[in-house]
């Protein structure tokens, strides 16, 4: 059984990487913020009691489950927005947060010169467009294949798949990706 | 770059987006991660989950496997039954209402006309013809018009 400070190591080393895969399906920060808080939560206190090993596929799992049920909803929610979309005011809303313009002195980013850090910046805004750009299959098997560093059968069984779908998917995610990346003059 | 090369590098790149997020996603990430970590010490040992069919298993080699490609059971049966059950429950109750309600309206009207049948002078006949319909709706027309300009 994992203990709360394990539990809590695992989530502080995961909880970015499953932000941005989140991201990466739904296109909306707040989204993808609940949706990873509803995947912790809903590990914490479902799968508590699960050896420490077990956790990284237990919430890889959880949080595809949780993005998949996002877009079910979505799909209901939509049809009420569209009815009352006339009656919202989207001016009263502020959600401004005058911390965030502050920056941070502290680690690497300060031996970084502006521009240097600005090109980086915007590098990482390309990777991250090319990555939402791919197909979702291929997305999902390149994200958990190789960020989330499943082996092909664990990303088999998380994707529902067989093997050779994995290995298909990750090999034209990566190509993509690549041609994509040259296109836009990064070099890998 | 083969493959693995190429994913290493971009995976790299992800890994340092991810990092980089804002300081609002950091703040919140934290604020989801502690009360997860709450949430746990505060459940029952029978709120926590038991071993189900088609679930993870760690296999005898260490490693952990899936049993089936199936989701976990997260909702219940009577979850999704009512999902489905109460909407459509409410859509039937609110269409028999309104039918109800037009239909005695309906009904309210065909009594309305058939008590002027009964006291009204004129033969039932006449409200048959069109013509005395149109000579009636001018008259009733007029009288509004006439009580409007008195007042």
């Amino acid at each position: 059984m994992a203990t709360p400070q394990e539990l809590e190591a695992f989530l502080a080393s995961a909880e970015r990487r499953a932000f941005k895969q989140a991201v990466y399906a739904v296109r909306d920060d707040d989204h993808a913020l609940d949706i990873v808080q509803d995947a912790m939560l809903k590990l914490t206190t479902s799968y508590a009691d699960r050896p420490a090993q077990e956790l990284p596929l237990l919430f890889t799992r959880i949080l595809q489950n949780a993005i998949h049920d996002f877009f079910r909803r979505q799909k209901v929610r939509n049809t009420w927005t569209t009815l009352f979309s006339s009656l919202r005011n989207d001016d009263e809303e502020d959600d401004s947060d005058p911390l965030e313009t502050i920056e941070s002195e502290e680690g690497s980013d300060k031996a970084e010169s502006s521009a240097d850090k600005v090109e980086r910046i915007q590098i990482l805004s390309i990777i991250d467009a090319e990555v939402q750009k791919l197909p979702r299959r291929q997305r999902e098997a390149f994200l958990l294949r190789y960020w989330e560093e499943l082996d092909v059968a664990e990303t088999a069984a998380a994707m529902g798949c067989s093997e050779g779908s994995v290995k298909t998917h990750c090999s034209r995610a990566t190509a993509a990706l690549a041609e994509a990346l040259a296109a836009r003059g990064i070099r890998l | 770059m083969n493959e693995k090369q190429t994913a290493s590098a971009i995976v790299d790149l992800l890994n340092e987006g991810a990092e980089r997020v804002s300081y609002k996603v950091q703040h919140r990430l934290e604020r989801a991660r502690r009360n997860a970590v709450n949430a746990a010490g505060r459940a029952s040992p029978a709120q926590q989950r038991v071993a189900v069919p088609g679930e993870m298993t760690v296999l005898a080699d260490g490693t952990a496997g899936w049993s089936s490609g199936s989701r976990e059971p997260a909702d219940s049966w009577a979850m999704a039954v009512a999902r489905w059950l109460i909407p459509m429950t409410l859509l039937i109750v609110g269409l028999w209402g309104i039918g109800k309600v037009q239909l005695d309206e309906e009904s309210d009207v065909l009594a309305t006309e058939n008590l002027l049948l009964l006291v009204d002078e004129l033969p039932p006949a006449a409200y048959a013809d069109h013509g005395f319909g149109v000579f009636m709706n001018n008259t009733r027309i007029a009288a509004e018009e006439l009580a409007g300009a008195n007042r």
